[in-house]
């Protein structure tokens, strides 16, 4: 598809009216009577998808939407945990006050990533993000004195306002920041900058000659993907109240990046299901041995040869037909 | 005529009823685990659960505890502890297990330290060396491997009062694990007040000439190792370069079979530090274990690992049997708490209490001779 089709899709993306109303509304209703129905298992199960999805939105703006390929999400994501879990635990800040000063530290991170990123596509750009990530994840490790190094850092639960968060209360608050994160990621794609990405994606060239700063809206684009990154981090942190700098590795960044081209790269939806199935489907394939990766990598290589628009592509497809 | 059919029902029903009511009674004892099955790590985890099943395979042969099979459930986590929560998480809260039983890996049992404590399941006897899971005390969590810090206190006891050699190198990892080693080792050294040479090197180098020469330099007759049996191998190896023959030494990691086959001849004389018996032990447990591995599971090889999986069924089996076959979460921690001296003649005797969770603060001492490990102490007490 050309960036003219891309950019006109963008513009008029909203949904036609009647299915798609309902079809959301279902979904929040779903997702907010889950406590009700599900285990702690299956609530934490979901928890998990929706830390994940957060994440996604992020990434899909800087890959989907600017066509940046970073791997050093775990390491955004890993920063945003350690600085939320320190700032709560140690300096005594409210958690939800943390949550967003960690999203706002670990932004100015990834525009500092971003800086070699100007000057760099594609592998050259994966490669100097790799060695981004390790980078950080080697000082998480080593700042013995705030991250506790290889000893991990263990959590009491989060109080908002009195209240200890427990399964349920960290679940809605999930469920809150996603929904955030959703319409945050939804304005920017339909706006300037998610039109200015697409033709850097496109053409830096192109971009330049019609007047667009490539150089600053990547810039824009780390910085808001990392804040997303960080966030989900937070919560992360919390949810599983343990963590470790082994935890954020290159491998949860390629993950991270799966999760987005299986889901579909430059959808919302997308980057939603593609989290979905990244946590859910290991879940339901217990007790196969070493199915789980098996599934995933076969397919990543049906997604990438039959679906270029990933599984949200192929569910429009559908929703179209019916 | 209707009393006569209707006291031919009752009997019949009274019939099933006491067929049926002691199955109902002898309802198998469901315990979880969560290993690496998948991944990297995966010979780890699936050694641990192959112990663990054929313990209990040989267990419910013999009838049993108290009457009731017992029944073991193993999730893979990939060595991932977000997985390992929601493994965990499954088994106590949709599969109803009563406990969890040799979980795998030091991350993985540290992760799950929240959900055990609050949902109140006891983790018995993860594989895991960590100073986190009984320090401070946890009620529902036990361990029985030795820590290195414990590992290490016993080796400097053995080099200060045994071997009586006082100039000693460190060449260590330079990560967690090492460091928490070394502090173990000049805790000790510092009491009698003798220096320790400390040459730490990174995870992952694979030259070691700088601190091996750095050893050499410092006038050092023993060296003590803590890394990888792959690392050993190689310092061991660029000592022999330089023609130097230091004593070696290290923790429980470097006294596996595999050290041999790394460093071959160069080997022989090092000591570790052992935290079970060798697979290679005379004793009558060792051989015991090692043919019911042999019986129940004969596609799968003994290891270390699963030696411990298998001591970790027993162990179970032994604490439902003093619970008089309860399983709620007070008896078993009653039970466990309860154990003096208990041998299972795979390790140190093993003593619980209720302010004392890690069950073996002691290990012995291994020499490599003729390419095997052979124990040449006792079980030596750290304190």
């Amino acid at each position: 598809m050309s960036a003219a089709a891309d950019i006109e899709r963008a513009q008029r993306q909203a949904l036609p009216f009647g299915t798609g109303p309902i079809l959301l509304g279902v979904c929040v209703a779903a997702a907010c009577a889950a406590p009700f129905v599900l285990n702690g298992y299956g609530l934490y199960v979901l928890n998990l998808t929706g830390v994940f999805a957060l994440v996604a939105l992020g990434l899909n703006l800087l890959t989907g939407y600017a066509g940046q390929i970073s791997l050093c999400h775990a390491a955004f994501f890993g920063v945003g945990a350690y600085a939320t879990a320190i700032l709560t635990q140690t300096a005594g800040v409210p958690y939800l006050l943390s949550l967003l000063v960690g999203g706002l530290l670990t932004a100015c991170v990834g525009a500092v990533v971003a800086v070699p990123a100007m000057r760099l596509k594609s592998l050259y750009l994966a490669i100097a993000t790799l060695g981004f990530g390790v980078v950080l994840q080697k000082i998480i490790f080593e700042w013995r004195s705030l991250t506790n190094g290889g000893g991990g850092l263990a959590l009491s639960p989060p109080v908002i306002g009195g209240y200890e968060l427990r399964a349920t209360g960290l679940y809605y608050l999930t469920l809150a920041v996603v929904t955030l994160g959703v319409w945050g990621a939804w304005n920017v794609s339909r706006g300037r900058t998610g039109r200015a990405l697409l033709i850097i994606k496109e053409s830096e060239i192109a971009a330049g000659a019609l007047g667009i700063p490539a150089a600053r809206y990547k810039v824009i684009a780390f910085a808001i993907s990392a804040f997303y990154a960080a966030v989900a981090g937070g919560l992360f942190a919390y949810l599983v109240r343990y963590i470790h700098p082994e935890n954020f590795s290159v491998g949860l960044s390629i993950a991270f990046l799966s999760m987005v081209v299986i889901g579909g790269l430059g959808t919302i939806g997308g980057s939603i299901v593609g989290a979905a199935f990244y946590v859910i489907v290991p879940e339901l394939l217990r007790g196969i041995k070493d199915a789980p990766g098996l599934v995933f990598g076969l397919l990543l290589v049906i997604v990438m040869v039959l679906m270029p628009k990933g599984l949200w592509g192929l569910a429009r497809r559908i929703g179209r037909r019916a | 005529m209707i009393g006569k059919v209707f006291g031919w029902r009752l009997a019949l029903a009274t019939a099933i009823a006491m067929t049926v009511l002691p199955a109902v009674a002898q309802e198998p004892v469901k315990v979880g685990m969560s290993g690496p099955f998948s991944g990297g790590l995966s010979l780890l985890g699936q050694s641990v659960r192959d112990g663990v099943e054929v313990a209990f395979a040989e267990i419910n042969e013999a009838g049993g505890v108290s009457g009731r099979k017992l029944q073991f459930i193993a999730e893979d986590d990939g060595y991932e502890p977000m997985r390992t929560i929601a493994s965990a998480r499954k088994l106590v809260e949709q599969d109803k297990v009563v406990a969890l039983l040799a979980v795998t890996g030091t991350a993985p049992s540290a992760a799950l330290l929240p959900f055990v404590t609050e949902s109140k399941t006891p983790m018995l006897f993860p594989y895991a060396f960590s100073h986190s899971l009984t320090t401070p005390l946890n009620r529902d969590v036990f361990t029985t491997l030795p820590e290195v810090r414990v590992q290490m206190v016993v080796l400097a006891n053995y080099i200060l009062n045994t071997l009586k050699q006082t100039k000693v190198a460190a060449i260590y990892q330079n990560d967690d694990f090492g460091q928490d080693a070394v502090a173990g080792l000049e805790e000790r050294f510092g009491r009698d007040k003798i220096p320790l040479v400390k040459l730490p090197f990174d995870r992952g180098t694979t030259n070691f000439s700088g601190v091996v020469a750095q050893a050499k330099a410092a006038g050092v007759e023993h060296v003590v190792f803590l890394g990888i049996p792959k690392d050993a191998a190689l310092v061991m190896r660029e000592a022999n370069n330089l023609g130097w023959k230091p004593q070696f030494s290290g923790h429980n990691a470097l006294g596996d079979p595999q050290t041999f086959q790394l460093a071959g001849p160069l080997a022989e004389g090092a000591i570790a530090i052992a935290v079970m018996e060798p697979l290679d032990s005379d004793k009558p447990a060792v051989k015991a274990f090692i043919a019911a591995q042999q019986k129940y599971k004969p596609n799968t090889k003994p290891t270390t690992y699963s030696m411990h999986g298998y001591q970790a069924g027993k162990l179970f089996a032994e604490i439902v049997k003093r619970a008089g076959g309860k399983t709620d979460e007070a008896s078993i921690v009653s039970a466990i708490e309860g154990m003096q001296g208990f041998d299972t003649g795979l390790m140190a005797p093993l003593t619980f209490s209720s302010k004392q969770h890690a069950g073996a603060l002691a290990g012995a001492i291994m020499k490599a001779q003729g390419g095997k490990w052979k124990i040449i102490s006792d079980w030596l007490a750290a304190n």
